[in-house]
């Protein structure tokens, strides 16, 4: 099996407190995996670590074969990536937040086009167009021209898929992308990554939505107190968890 | 329930000997304030007795003060003590966003190095630090470059190259750039980690995001001190004259050690002094009402009152 994210033996810490104890996790190109979780399980900690916005202690994280924030010389030798390098990895996955972060000095046509004009220097007019089209693809064609500030939590949250996926991805990742929506911004934003999961890019989404979970997920991780203590077919996962603790989160989630 | 007008219970009937204008607001008397009267005829009383003893002094010779206002000498002061200013506020802003960008800085030693400048110039007085740099050549008689214990490729006379402009530029400049740091590091600070944190994940290096990202926000919260700043720098420009610089203040005071009008000179100096600076802060009035208006409608970004009022 050829992982596109593999996570081998990942330990993190903050301080003193170690938040993720030897997490072991991989994901096939194409999969859809929903991370559920109590609060404070290290969801947020380990995606953070895929995408390199924290350090990893111990273990590694390969993201398409290469270990994420290292390089590898012709000898094979291991080396520290310089922040180019890992500017450059980052770019391979896509980073959708919980509280939206568009930078609201530019439009929304502006949030989508910053990384290909300004990360992989396009041409304006070739990356205004795919900016409009990826806007157009998640419902927003009408409102390329205004800013965060006049966009609804749901449009805010499409806006940053649409931008997360300007320098064409293969790894999408969410962390839990409708917790910070009022309840009926929900749907829209829950509907164009529906849509995305159809197009066979990779996604891994922490969210609190078991029935989302279910409807979209190929398999379905759940993590606890820095572990994952189930991990599987979302519908085995969901209907039969194989460890106790599993069920007892489940069956108060619904 | 509630009748037609929406108000529940009995309307007041209107008291009788209440006065009401012709729209129908109560129209009462104000009653003596004496506290309040007193201090204003006590203020009124003291300013009237010094402007007149000021506007009748034998002393104070206001034909001098208007012969000397437009004098060649004391305009080009004037520009020169702009000059200084602007250029000094230029030159202590790139310098203060360098250091700021330091103190971010992975490295401990680029961040202690900052933190040190910042507490050197604080703590060094502005006085101490032009005449120190007006007597450079005391400490190095040249100034050049090359390999220490060889000789210089090239070399110049520090006197000739360290004149009274340059050594009041420098000063102003290193040690404006000290403050300048701390805003912009303020402004710095008051960007979400998230904003870094999205620009990261779309494949920025940190420098980039700095540039394209946060600074672009920081500069609604910086602009607004660097106009203070720039008005009291515009002021501090007057210590310039003790070394010389060839400012305003030094102009007047080469002009009344000739005449002796000293009074008179000074108020020519105070006169331009206070233009300048009426003009400057009116500036920043305005640009820091605008600033403010661009920073809420920036902020509420993502707040739940603007998701509900761009709704409906
Ligand atoms: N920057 C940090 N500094 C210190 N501790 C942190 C930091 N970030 C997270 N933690 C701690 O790490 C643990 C895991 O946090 P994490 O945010 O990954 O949990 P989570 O599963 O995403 O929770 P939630 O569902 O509430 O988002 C928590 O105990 C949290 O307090
Ligand atoms: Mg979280």
């Amino acid at each position: 099996m050829n992982a596109i994210i593999d996570i081998h033996k990942l330990k993190k810490s903050f301080g003193a407190v170690e938040v993720l104890h030897d997490v072991s996790l991989s994901v096939s190109p194409g999969e859809v995996l929903c991370v559920l979780g109590p609060s404070g399980s290290g969801k947020t900690t380990m995606l953070r670590c895929i995408n390199q916005l924290e350090t990893i202690d111990a273990g590694y994280i390969l993201v398409e074969g290469e270990p994420a924030g290292f390089t590898r010389d012709h000898q094979g030798g291991v080396w520290l990536a310089t922040e180019a390098e890992r500017a450059a990895q980052r770019r391979k996955t896509g980073m959708v937040f919980q509280g939206f972060n568009l930078f609201p000095h530019l439009t929304a046509l502006g949030n989508v086009m910053e990384a290909p004009v300004h990360v992989l220097h396009r041409p304006r007019a070739e990356a205004r167009q795919q900016a409009l089209d990826l806007l157009a693809s998640v419902g927003l064609a009408d409102h390329a021209h205004k800013y965060p500030a006049h966009l609804s939590g749901g449009q805010q949250q499409r806006v940053a898929i649409a931008r997360a996926l300007a320098c064409d991805p293969r790894i999408l990742l969410f962390d839990e992308p409708t917790s910070a929506l009022d309840p009926e911004w929900v749907g829209e934003v829950l509907g164009a990554m529906r849509d995305l999961a159809k197009t066979g890019i990779t996604m891994v989404i922490v969210t609190h939505e078991v029935g989302f979970a279910r409807d979209v997920a190929d398999r379905v991780a759940i993590m606890a107190d820095g572990e994952i203590i189930d991990c599987g077919p979302a519908e085995r996962v969901l209907d039969h968890p194989a460890t106790a603790r599993a069920e007892a989160f489940l069956r108060r989630r619904h | 329930m509630t009748d037609a007008t929406g108000l529940a219970g009995p309307t007041p009937s209107p008291s009788p000997g209440i006065p009401l204008d012709a729209r129908g607001v109560v129209t009462a008397r104000r009653p003596v304030n004496w506290p309040r009267l007193i201090a204003t005829l006590a203020v009124l009383a003291i300013s009237a007795a010094l402007a007149v003893s000021i506007g009748t002094n034998e002393n104070l010779h206001w034909d001098i003060v208007g012969t000397y206002l437009f004098h060649p000498q004391i305009l080009i002061g004037v520009v020169v003590t702009l000059q200084l200013s602007i250029a000094s506020v230029a030159f202590a802003f790139c310098l203060g966003v360098l250091l700021a960008a330091m103190q971010q800085s992975k490295s401990p030693l680029l961040r202690i190095m900052a933190g040190f400048y910042v507490w050197f110039f604080r703590a060094l007085p502005l006085v101490v630090q032009l005449i120190l740099w007006f007597n450079l050549a005391l400490l190095f008689p040249v100034l050049g470059l090359g390999i220490p214990g060889t000789p210089l490729f090239v070399g110049w006379d520090t006197n000739a190259l360290i004149t009274p402009f340059v050594a009041a530029l420098l000063g102003l400049a290193l040690h404006e750039a000290a403050y300048m740091a701390e805003i912009v590091r303020g402004g710095i600070l008051s960007v979400p980690d998230g904003q870094t944190e999205a620009a990261l994940s779309i494949g920025m290096t940190p420098g980039k995001a700095l540039r394209r990202i946060v600074l672009p926000q920081a500069i609604r919260v910086i602009i607004p001190p660097v106009g203070n700043q720039f008005i009291m720098l515009l002021k501090a420009s007057a210590l310039v004259s003790i070394i010389g610089g060839g400012d305003l203040l030094t102009k007047a005071q080469n002009i009344y050690s000739l005449n002796y009008e000293v009074i008179a000179l000074l108020i020519v100096a105070s006169i331009w002094y206070m233009a300048i600076i009426s003009i400057t802060s009116t500036g920043q009035y305005f640009l820091e009402k605008r600033m403010s208006r661009s920073t809420r409608a920036a902020t509420v970004q993502g707040g739940p009152a603007i998701r509900a009022s761009a709704e409906v």
